[in-house]
């Protein structure tokens, strides 16, 4: 028997699903991506490496401000430069911001709808005006600290290698700070909408890996922090990060998968809560702790929970920010202006390298540049976490399907799709 | 062009083809406004909000997003051209070809090779523009798109009116801004040909204009190339153009101009 998905909606880019079971037993699952190659790694040997941020940005439309704060970090390293504790800030601002807009929307308008057996999100838009209007408050809030931050909320412009080529109206910080109450209000409310429903009782313990800040919930720095089925951890350097993962090449698909030390893993909003759940702000985790969840959490449809309990973090954590930076921000000159990085040369006389990684809405994210003393990239890997978290959503389909064997081919085909939104795939990170 | 019948409003659909989706996440950042726009039609396809969609056999509005690059991208741009009374690319990769035409100014082999090591049945064409595939009727220009100039030319459209965006440079709206001319500061920017419209929203975070909204009609290349040619090489200068797909356009309007002379 043959199950297939053609043109999965709702999603970031373009996917079919095809899966084969003989007499019962799930022989394969496969994700069939697409979505057009655009060979961003390729295309970007030989180009000056300012061009690296501004052109991986376009790698997706709905995270574009992970890759371009990725892709700079990773040149810094490369160039041993750091950049001053205000650009840091601002830098985590546009990822908290990053980070709640796109679950917002993923939550909202794309997961949500099939836990209420709902195809069409105009239709759930109408019969949900409160609660839309909520998602769309908490997203205009987390676009508009975008935009007056990176000058546009889509593909944003400000951050350079080194810092900040402009640096926000302090005002408009302040305006951004005094919304935060109602906003987090809209936020609360769309936790109440999302522990309404009720997800599929299916678990699959796994691995799980995620950022590990010192002394914050992981997403901007930290080391790699690995969570095993068996509940053992390691430990790795963000820069190690190509020594354990590995990419793999399969010809039936344009998008690379990977494996963490020869196994699948996941990653993004639950694997971060399994493993920084302790480090979450105040009301977050609050809210985390009435839902008496154990630690793991293995049901990856639980993923969308864990998206709604790190929008009242990432709230939290952007007010905190903002408060900070509107009242102390001053006028700096970023460390690119500063090296005269714009003469395109690497500062450092010679060929250099730097990797990188930070935590992009739908899991770490990985940038690598090797850059050669004229400037120029001679070098370039980049692991998103839907080809991280590849191998284990088919590993979860795989093990999920002979739970719907009595459901009819519509009703399967629905909740196997709900299983695949719920992991939030974007197709075109995985296809870049 | 789009009839307003009492009970039927026109039909509009939304396609992806090979890009960032940025474009369509411009108009979904619209809010309330969007759906407000999207309430005038009926949504007979938009892969980004809906799973099942009902495909009707003709649609008043089509709009594309992104660049053919696959097969199936062509198969289903030129059937879209055929269903739609209006075709409307959005976007730079649509109009322009996108930063992925950067490969067409390097071997294409070797760039594949470098991404993928094993051999893979992944299309590998030269990038091109939508208009090389199908008529277009109008080009909402930008990587990504200006949400307000998108949401003015839909309604244009749905008024029956035929939009036409001020033929401008990005120089004027940032001189009135009152940017810092980075031209003058001695960077390599394209604000002098280019379609203005964006407010010059990169200059204001003092980006030089990399040409992503193409040139206006009247553009003075001639003029810019030879301000340019005193401090850069001429390769210098054809890979800032290149980044967001525009060398191409650039350099033949470039050539047709020397012609007419």
């Amino acid at each position: 028997m043959k199950i297939q998905i053609n043109h999965i909606g709702k999603m970031e880019g373009h996917s079919d699903f095809i899966a084969e079971i003989l007499r019962g037993d799930v022989r394969s699952a496969k994700l069939m991506t697409t979505e057009g190659a655009r060979l961003i790694e390729g295309i970007l040997i030989g180009r000056r490496y300012i061009e690296a941020p501004i052109i991986t940005a376009r790698i997706c439309g709905i995270c574009p401000v992970v890759h371009k704060i990725s892709s700079i970090k990773a040149i810094e390293n490369a160039f041993a430069i750091k950049p001053s504790l205000q650009a840091v800030k601002l830098r985590k601002l546009l990822l908290s911001a990053q980070i709640i807009h796109s679950h917002a929307l993923h939550l909202f308008f794309l997961s949500l709808p099939d836990f209420f057996d709902i195809t069409n999100d105009l239709k759930f838009v109408k019969e949900h005006q409160k609660e839309t209007h909520c998602a769309i408050a908490v997203r205009e809030w987390a676009l508009k600290i975008i935009k007056v931050i990176g000058g546009r909320a889509v593909h944003p412009i400000a951050c350079e290698v080194g810092g900040f080529k402009v640096l926000p109206d302090k005002d408009e910080l302040k305006n951004l700070v005094n919304q935060y109450e109602n906003i987090l209000r809209n936020a609360l409310c769309l936790i109440n909408l999302v522990i309404k429903i009720k997800l599929p009782k299916f678990r699959r313990p796994t691995t799980y890996m995620a950022l590990s800040g010192k002394d914050e919930y992981g997403y901007y720095s930290g080391e790699l922090k690995i969570l095993n089925a068996d509940g053992s951890i390691k430990i790795i350097k963000a820069e190690n990060f190509t020594k354990n993962i590995k990419e793999i090449e399969e010809p039936y698909r344009a998008a690379k998968s990977a494996k963490l030390d020869g196994k699948p893993f996941m990653v993004g909003a639950l694997a971060r809560i399994n493993i920084n759940h302790g480090q979450l702000n105040h009301l977050a985790k609050g809210i985390l702790k009435g839902w008496k969840w154990k630690f793991p959490q293995c049901n990856p449809f639980y993923n969308i929970w864990a998206q709604a309990v790190e929008i009242v973090h990432f709230v939290e954590e952007s007010k905190k920010l903002l408060d900070d930076l509107a009242k102390n921000l001053k006028e700096e000159t970023s460390q690119g202006e500063k090296l005269k990085l714009i003469s395109d040369a690497n500062p450092r006389g010679r060929d250099t390298f730097g990797a990188d990684a930070v935590e992009a809405p739908r899991g770490t994210l990985y940038h690598a540049y090797g850059i050669n003393k004229d400037g120029l990239i001679k070098e370039c890997q980049i692991i998103t976490p839907t080809v991280s978290f590849l191998k284990n959503l088919e590993e979860d389909i795989a093990a999920y399907i002979p739970e719907l064997s009595r459901l009819s081919d519509e009703k399967r085909s629905r909740k196997i799709r709900a299983l695949i939104r719920a992991y939030d795939p974007c197709i075109s990170c995985a296809t870049h | 062009m789009i009839k307003k019948k009492k009970v039927k409003k026109p039909t509009i659909a939304i396609i992806g083809l090979t890009s960032c989706e940025g474009c369509q996440f411009v108009m979904l950042d619209q809010g309330k406004k969007f759906l407000e726009l999207l309430g005038r039609f009926e949504v007979q396809e938009f892969r980004l909000i809906e799973d099942e969609p009902m495909l009707e056999e003709k649609y008043d509005l089509c709009l594309i997003e992104g660049n053919p690059v696959t097969k199936d991208n062509i198969k289903l741009l030129k059937a879209m051209r055929e269903r739609s009374k209006l075709l409307v690319v959005v976007g730079n990769c649509a109009a322009l070809g996108g930063v992925w035409e950067i490969k067409n100014y390097q071997l294409r082999q070797k760039t594949i090779k470098y991404v993928y090591k094993i051999k893979m049945k992944v299309a590998n064409p030269d990038i091109k523009e939508v208009d090389n595939f199908v008529h277009v009727d109008y080009v909402i220009p930008g990587c990504p798109i200006t949400g307000n100039e998108f949401l003015e030319i839909i309604y244009q459209l749905l008024r029956g009116r035929r939009p036409r965006i001020a033929q401008s440079p990005v120089c004027n709206e940032c001189r009135t801004n009152g940017y810092e001319c980075l031209l003058q500061k001695g960077e390599i920017c394209l604000g002098p040909i280019t379609l203005g419209g964006c407010h010059a929203v990169c200059l204001k975070s003092k980006q030089a204009c990399w040409g992503c909204r193409g040139l206006f009609e009247g553009a003075q290349i001639e003029n810019l190339m030879s301000y340019l040619l005193d401090n850069f090489t001429r390769g210098e200068i054809y890979r800032v153009m290149e980044i967001f797909g525009a060398r191409d356009s650039i350099l033949r309007q470039l050539e047709k101009t020397k012609k007419s002379k």
